[in-house]
């Protein structure tokens, strides 16, 4: 892998990585998330870990398990953190939230109590801290998500965890808050050689436009995200009905999946099965989580692509369709500001009608087109590959073995 | 004497961003951070961007400029801001008072930006730094010719803009160390004279190639 990837980012930054590793041999690194299938950092788990064990590092990853009240308190979590508004979470799914951790606790007690240090990823397991008093390492909150305006109550709950870690990660600035302790700013990324980006042949692409009945000679459209509200599945619909008044040739293609710890995924895949109506040239695709192929396949066949969240802490299949040279039309929010440069890889909107207007303005002025396209992968090759991402981790253990914000080796 | 310096050692870094938690929303918030933001942070916004990736040559050369113009639209206060080089100050705390004194000298004659808020807050960030040997050295001043060429960004970023607030006479450290040798006065104050402060450090190490080849070829 490591040969591989020198290939595409240069010798210089695996040198990094080699030397960053090397004052880490021996020291044990647990990852700590809620699940191994589907979603953002599952993926970005399943990318690193590989490249840390070939820098010869000790690093493992562990779940969290519960039961649905668990997976009911944390998607409200998610949902109240990233701004949805009038709701309360329940004291009763308080306390599963603090028994669930406390239960995993006690099953991974003797590895996340030895560990040298300890990557807690998003909000489910933060609660797992409480239970390590006599802990050896050094923990570490990643926060995935975007928490710049977090509901009040859930923010509160949560702080009282978040505050005992030696450290925590944003994504981006914005994200971070106010807590005591040092606050790094990381951003996620892909990796180039997995099944969801490496490069594909032209009868892999051309496979998936049989298969899901696209019309290759039309201009096709496509989002790839789980079924989720702050990914704006509906308001995808309503831009692409805009296009169809003008460009009635348009296909759009709606793909994603769902993740183990997200129970609303059904009901807001129904809810965008309804807004499609039937059209025909509507492609909603429920894809299982080992689809990679045929995302990657379909983010190479389309010709724009979307990713109109609402809210989104980075949006990787931004990142993706950059890497595939697609010019990508993103909501104004959160990571997606971090990748999509206005009229430079693409066009950030804020509505149905500015994605409309963008992508009927694409798809008419063909050197438009041809310019943002040549500009993505180059941007992400320079920022956003899993090399970065891997060595800006080591930097922090570093920093952190040593307590100081400089180091010298 | 000559035989008595010690090789320079070549040196890589990993860095990374740190957040303060401190941020601006109008000229006036900005004021009143700036006046007790670690130093490490001024740093950063005066550096930092080479070691970002950008589209394009920002207007501004450094972070409060960018910000004032493109979020307050004074372009006016972002010049005087602009035209500031950290190199030209014998601390970082020196720099923060003359920040402060055009600051302060704007929002007395233009009241009503004082409280212009900006669409996104100037958040304040430090730099998280770590630095490791690359075993590569040089032996004596023509043996940048081929080391140059060869230099990571992190190596450049930390032998020619992070010696500035190492050393104590401010000085990128391949001028400090040629000084060392006799006879070579004319290269020093050639690498003295590149200013790094327009230049992406693609750049800047195009630069500093040409003037090692035209001085040795």
């Amino acid at each position: 892998m490591l040969s591989e990837l020198e290939s595409i980012v240069g010798i210089s930054e695996i040198d990094h990585l080699v030397k960053l590793s090397r004052f880490l041999q021996g020291k044990k690194i647990v990852h700590i998330n809620s699940t191994k299938i589907g979603g953002g950092v599952a993926e970005l788990l399943t990318n690193i870990l590989p490249l840390k064990h070939e820098l010869g590092l000790d690093a493992t990853w562990e779940i969290v398990v519960g039961q649905s009240d668990f997976y009911k308190c944390t998607k409200m979590f998610h949902n109240l953190l990233q701004g949805v508004k009038n709701q309360i979470v329940p004291d009763t799914l308080l306390k599963v939230y603090e028994q669930t951790n406390e239960e995993n606790a006690q099953r991974l007690y003797d590895l996340l109590n030895e560990a040298d240090f300890v990557f807690i990823h998003d909000p489910q397991p933060a609660a797992l801290i409480k239970f390590f008093p006599n802990r050896k390492g050094k923990w570490i909150w990643r926060c995935h998500i975007d928490i710049s305006r977090p509901n009040r109550q859930v923010w509160k709950f949560l702080k009282q965890f978040v505050i005992h870690y030696d450290a925590s990660i944003f994504s981006l600035v914005d994200f971070a808050r106010s807590l005591p302790n040092p606050q790094y700013i990381i951003a996620p990324s892909i990796n180039p050689l997995s099944d969801k980006n490496k490069d594909l042949n032209k009868e892999d692409i051309e496979k998936v436009y049989t298969e899901f009945n696209i019309d290759p000679s039309r201009p096709v459209l496509l989002q790839v995200s789980r079924f989720d509200r702050f990914k704006d599945p509906i308001g995808v619909i309503s831009a692409y009905k805009l296009v169809k008044k003008s460009i009635p040739s348009i296909q759009l293609i709606l793909a994603g999946g769902s993740a183990d710890d997200d129970p609303e995924g059904s009901i807001v895949l129904e809810e965008t099965l309804t807004a499609a109506n039937s059209d025909k040239d509507i492609h909603v695709l429920s894809l299982p989580p080992d689809a990679n192929i045929t995302i990657n396949a379909l983010q190479r066949a389309a010709d724009i692509v979307i990713q109109k969240s609402t809210k989104e802490g980075f949006g990787l299949t931004v990142t993706e369709s950059l890497w595939k040279s697609k010019p990508v039309i993103g909501g104004n929010t959160g990571g997606i500001r971090l990748q999509v440069i206005d009229n430079y890889n693409g066009f950030l909107v804020n509505t149905p009608e500015g994605a409309a207007l963008r992508i009927k303005q694409l798809l008419s002025d063909d050197d438009l087109f041809k310019r943002l396209k040549r500009k993505g992968r180059e941007f992400v090759k320079d920022n956003f590959l899993i090399t970065r991402h891997v060595r800006e981790y080591l930097t922090l253990l570093v920093i952190l073995e040593q307590s100081r914000a400089t180091v010298v080796l | 004497m000559e035989s008595n310096i010690l090789p320079f050692e070549i040196k890589d870094c990993s860095i990374l961003s740190i957040a303060t938690g401190k941020h601006a929303l109008n000229t006036k918030e900005l004021f009143t951070q700036l006046l007790n933001i670690d130093t490490d942070s001024i740093y950063y916004h005066f550096w930092g961007k080479l070691l970002r990736t950008s589209f394009s040559t920002p207007e501004f050369n450094n972070d409060f400029a960018q910000w004032i113009a493109e979020q307050i639209h004074d372009k006016a206060l972002a010049e005087k801001l602009s035209v500031l080089q950290p190199q030209d100050f014998g601390s970082i705390d020196d720099l923060r008072q003359e920040l402060l004194d055009i600051i302060q000298n704007s929002l007395e004659q233009n009241t009503v930006l004082m409280y212009t808020n900006a669409q996104e807050p100037f958040y304040f960030l430090k730099l998280g730094m770590v630095v490791f040997s690359t075993t590569k050295i040089v032996n004596e001043p023509r043996g940048f010719l081929d080391a140059i060429d060869e230099l990571s960004y992190g190596s450049l970023y930390f032998h020619f803009i992070d010696a500035r607030r190492r050393t104590p006479n401010h000085r990128d450290d391949f001028s400090n160390w040629i000084a060392l040798f006799d006879g070579y006065e004319e290269l020093v104050d050639m690498i003295i004279n590149i200013d790094p402060f327009f230049l992406p450090l693609s750049k800047l190490k195009e630069k500093i190639s040409k003037i090692f080849n035209m001085y040795f070829k």
